[in-house]
């Protein structure tokens, strides 16, 4: 029988004092467990009981995914392990902020090195029994659906691992904030911070960059806080909904397990710490802000400067940019965090100025922080790296769109070009970041954004944007020598890269901007090297003087789509698509047109206050053979717009609208789902007879009797 | 023994105990009296181990008090203000001191408990604050330490309480020799007692003294002599505390033994003469004052 005075005699003694943490415990990891795991598990049934696999082996490969994501991998774990975390240290150690139960477990005959390791080893099996309970249960409920496997279990155990480091970190954080605190709340609000600030001074140095520097850019979220474990858990998670085995076994051998020995020296490092302000902690800092009273100006100075710099970023956002409005409320800022700290200390109102020469250091370091960024000291924005330096880049000169990664999950393109895209020709950057120091953005007759990140052959990766005159002869051939590279083309137009595979392909389409021509998923394969074949040639200078006559839209399995702009220089894929009978011409043949309605978008705007006082919409309808022919020899596909990038929208006008109507009985292949399809007219291809009944249109709107108060009147060009 | 040595804890630099020296002998009741303020329980909790000292020392037979376990093994601390569990009940916090002190006596426990009519299945967040200070004193007891530090524990207790507790004292004291050490703001609570008292001011200790010492070494004298010659001649070679005169009748405080007080005034021949018992009051207000203390307002308001 064990003894009541042992180490487990105390730990069940310990444990009956936390009971309502194990209740809690219990009931959130079940829920977070069992619950979730039952519902991902109905969702992927339902799916299947609506016929959206193709075969039992995909829904078995999404149910064993779904067991895997709700049994150790699916995001909902950070908050349950947080909030776990900070209740098992929070109530196991609050008992050092009370001065009662100081002088109660002080006064008796327990090693005070015992007590610290029976709590501390109670908190962890708080965590641990009901979550190896949960996972327990959870897998009996997934065995009948045929969701489990071995290999899920070794995922699972992954998972497992990597939340208890999780909350062995913030546990271990919790530990040390009740430590070094006298008081629950404040105790709480320590832990928050810990796990936090760095996150935070992360984010607001990028915000300062931002707010000061013209060159500075976040886009490509490179880096991100060092010692931040929460940061870690988020962006070392790649397993997704529904993913498989192949994802989870990504997750955990490229995504997760880099950041395990990281984790558990953290983990070491914050327990030793712990260990340190216990011995260390004075008994009567119960009750007391803070344990030790040598901290108070640290923990002052280190709130009130990022503090107050955050309200100085907020109030530079709120007032448009204003670096002197910053500075005051920056100032401002520090003056009451200050205080605050000063009353938060001895809970005395009274105390709000106290201990002045600390307020005066922390405003120093606010003001010097502000000139550091405000003229630039650290020269961030002359910084262009010697093309010799630069091991490889990524560049985003404007593209968006949303990819896939191997598994067909979603991707942005900052992520896929942080992970995918590897330049080498750098000089072509170097000289383009070099010019546009130079040159002004004013005088740019297309300026565009160029985000870049460098990666330095030091190891080091440095993120910058600046602008680019796409439509300057001089910045062509640099653009070239970027676009025209393999390396981009393959990472933006993931079709040429080996993660493309023609088998996941579920639907494809050719489109014209009109006629939407279904395409077999057997020809993925047969359009994909058709399409490579003529993305060999293309590059900038292709973007530049081309337009899409078409596109390619693929369908995964995955739900995921992708849009391929089909230039009229392709031979390869213009001419397989002709012969799979899918071709359509961009121009529409206007034979088969019933009318075309043209809106304008007149306003007015006031000579005085150069305000818009009122907008007025102008349409006509135009449907003469001739008038259609001239119409449609002026328009493009809206549709194809957005494929045009960075040009997109960029040479049209703006406030013209086409709607094209086709006849009845056409049998051109247009959407039948819609009554007319949307076209542009191009810059300066507005033809004088539609600008002309568009005039009529607007006259009629501005002088007709009871015009007031109307915002449209038709002209219709077949009514005298 | 407890031996307490130039003993000094501040709090954010106002000091709490200053350079306090005590000695608690065995066997005996220890109280500890002073003022509000005065650094009695901060005192306790240097001995009992719950704070650790900024200077100086405490012996509890000779081991230091502080992160002890063998020494906190020899002393039970009942707080001012006693902590129970959340929901507790006096079963509870029996199993818990039963598995903290190896010695702890539950017969004896639920023994007491019956006698000072305390329900042991009760919420002790529903007991009243002088029931908590029983159910803590019984606890206490009922360890079966060698020291019993009581916070005033015995303060407020009503008059068939205080006369159980005293008969608990002489009962553990004679079977095991406890000792206890109760401190309090009043010393009418310790007097009927105590056999020791020390008395804290302001951190220190003004005088720590055993009670019959102190009530067989000053002694109060009514006496009328025929001469002021006569009188010189009484009180030469004494230690006179205090003098009033009403009249030709003198009262004296005088520090000396009852025998030989009666002595040297038989051989003045004092027209006549009378060795008055003193309270414990009394002998303080002796005491204090001559130290530049008025004890009535440190201890009587």
């Amino acid at each position: 029988m064990t003894s009541k005075s042992s180490f487990w005699g105390n730990c069940i003694e310990n444990h009956k004092r936390r009971i309502w943490v194990w209740v809690v415990s219990l009931v959130v990891q079940l829920a977070a467990y069992a619950g979730v795991l039952t519902v991902y598990l109905s969702r992927v049934s339902g799916a299947y009981a609506e016929g959206r696999y193709k075969t039992y082996e995909l829904y078995r490969f999404d149910l064993c995914s779904a067991a895997v994501k709700a049994l150790g991998f699916g995001r909902h774990f950070i908050m349950v392990v947080l909030f776990l975390a900070v209740a098992a240290g929070a109530q196991g150690f609050g008992y050092l902020n009370d001065r009662r139960k100081v002088d109660l477990y002080y006064s008796v005959p327990v090693d005070k090195k015992r007590r610290f390791l029976v709590i501390y080893g109670n908190g962890i099996a708080i965590y641990v029994l009901p979550a190896v309970l949960g996972i327990l249960i959870g897998s009996a409920i997934a065995l009948p659906w045929d969701a489990m496997t071995r290999q899920s279990l070794v995922y699972i155990a992954a998972g497992f691992v990597r939340n208890l480091l999780l909350y062995l970190t913030a546990y271990h954080t919790t530990v040390l904030a009740v430590m070094l605190t006298g008081n629950r709340f404040v105790a709480l609000g320590l832990t928050a911070y810990l796990l936090g600030c760095e996150w935070w001074l992360y984010g607001l140095l990028q915000a300062l960059r931002t707010a000061f520097y013209h060159t500075a850019t976040d886009y490509w979220q490179h880096g991100g806080p060092k010692l931040s474990v929460l940061y870690d858990y988020l962006s070392a998670a790649p397993v997704r909904p529904y993913s498989g085995f192949r994802s989870a076994s990504r997750a955990m051998l490229i995504g997760i397990l880099p950041y395990y020995g990281k984790w558990i020296i953290l983990a070491i490092v914050l327990l030793a710490l712990s260990w340190l302000a216990y011995c260390k902690r004075p008994p009567e800092a119960a009750q007391k802000a803070l344990a030790f009273g040598w901290m108070k100006p640290a923990v002052k100075i280190f709130t009130a400067v990022p503090g107050a710099l955050q309200i100085g970023v907020f109030v530079y956002g709120a007032s448009g940019g204003s670096a002197l409005l910053m500075l005051a409320g920056a100032l401002a800022g520090g003056v009451l965090i200050c205080g605050a700290m000063e009353v938060l200390y001895e809970f005395d109102i009274r105390r709000l100025a106290g201990h002045l020469w600390s307020d005066g250091a922390a405003l120093a370091l606010i003001l010097a922080v502000y000139v550091v960024f405000r003229y630039d000291l650290t020269g961030y924005d002359k910084y262009v790296p010697e093309p010799d330096r630069v091991e490889s880049y990524a560049v985003n000169l404007g593209y968006s769109e949303l990819l896939w990664d191997e598994e067909g999950h979603p991707l942005s393109t900052a992520e896929n070009g942080r992970d995918h895209m590897f330049l080498t020709d750098a000089e072509a950057v170097v000289k383009l970041a070099q010019k546009a120091q130079k040159d002004r953005y004013e005088d740019m007759a297309f300026p565009q954004e160029a985000r870049v990140l460098y990666r330095l052959k030091s190891g080091r990766q440095v993120q910058r944007r600046f602008w680019v005159d796409l439509e300057n002869p001089a910045n062509e051939e640099l653009l070239n020598r970027i676009v025209g590279t393999p390396a981009y083309k393959t990472c933006v137009y993931q079709i040429m890269a080996d993660s493309f595979h023609a088998d996941s392909v579920k639907t494809m389409t050719y489109r014209n901007g009109a006629a939407v021509m279904a395409l077999q998923p057997e020809d993925a394969a047969a359009v994909a090297e058709a399409y490579r074949q003529d993305m060999e040639a293309f590059d900038f200078s292709t973007m530049l003087r081309e337009k899409p006559c078409g596109l390619v839209e693929i369908r995964h399995l995955s739900q995921y789509c992708q849009t391929l702009p089909v230039y009229e220089s392709f031979r390869h894929t213009t001419e397989l698509l002709q012969s799979l009978g899918v071709y359509y011409p961009l121009q529409l043949p206007a034979e088969e047109i019933e009318n075309i309605s043209v809106t304008r978008y007149d306003t007015w705007t006031d000579d005085e206050s150069g305000e818009v006082l009122q907008k007025t919409n102008a349409r006509a309808d135009f449907d003469e053979e001739g008038q259609i022919r001239e119409i449609l020899a002026a328009v493009y596909p809206a549709e194809l717009e957005m494929a045009r990038w960075p040009f997109a929208y960029a040479r049209t006008e703006e406030d013209y609208s086409v709607y094209i109507t086709f006849k009845r009985d056409s049998a051109y292949p247009y959407a039948r789902d819609c009554n007319s399809v949307y076209y542009l007219f191009g810059q300066g291809q507005v033809p004088e007879a539609v600008d002309r009944a568009l005039d009529r249109a607007a006259l009629q709107t501005a002088g007709g009797a009871g015009a007031s108060g109307t915002e449209e009147w038709v002209w219709n060009m077949t009514t005298p | 023994m407890i031996e307490v040595h130039e003993l000094t804890k501040a709090f954010d630099g106002i000091r709490a105990v200053d350079h306090v020296n005590v000695t608690i002998k065995e066997n005996t009741v220890f109280g500890l009296i002073g003022t509000n303020g005065a650094g009695k329980s901060t005192a306790l909790r240097l001995i009992a181990g719950v704070l650790k000292p900024d200077s100086g020392a405490v012996a509890v037979d000779g081991m230091p008090s502080y992160d002890n376990v063998e020494a906190k093994k020899r002393l039970f601390f009942i707080a001012d203000e006693p902590y129970f569990f959340a929901n507790a009940n006096a079963v509870t916090m029996e199993k818990y001191y039963s598995g903290i002190y190896e010695g702890f006596d539950r017969k004896g426990f639920y023994k007491y408990l019956e006698s000072f009519d305390l329900d042991k299945t009760r919420k002790i967040n529903t007991y009243s604050k002088g029931m908590k200070k029983q159910l803590a004193f019984l606890l206490g007891i009922c360890a079966r330490t060698k020291y019993l530090l009581c916070d005033e524990t015995l303060d407020g207790l009503d008059p068939v309480m205080r006369q159980g507790v005293k008969s608990i004292f002489a009962k553990e004291m004679a079977e095991r020799g406890l000792t206890p050490v109760a401190a309090s703001h009043n010393l009418r609570e310790l007097e009927d007692i105590c056999d020791h008292v020390g008395l804290l001011h302001r951190g220190g200790v003004l005088l720590s003294k055993d009670l019959e010492d102190m009530k067989c070494h000053i002694q109060k004298v009514q006496c009328v002599f025929r001469t002021p010659e006569d009188e010189r001649r009484a009180f030469a070679g004494m230690e006179v505390l205090k003098k009033e005169q009403r009249g030709s009748l003198c009262t004296y405080t005088v520090r000396d033994t009852r025998e030989e007080t009666e002595r040297r005034l038989a051989a003045a021949h004092p027209v006549f003469y009378e060795v008055l018992p003193l309270s414990l009051e009394e002998i303080f207000i002796s005491e204090t004052e001559v130290v530049g203390y008025d004890i009535k307002k440190l201890l009587l308001g």
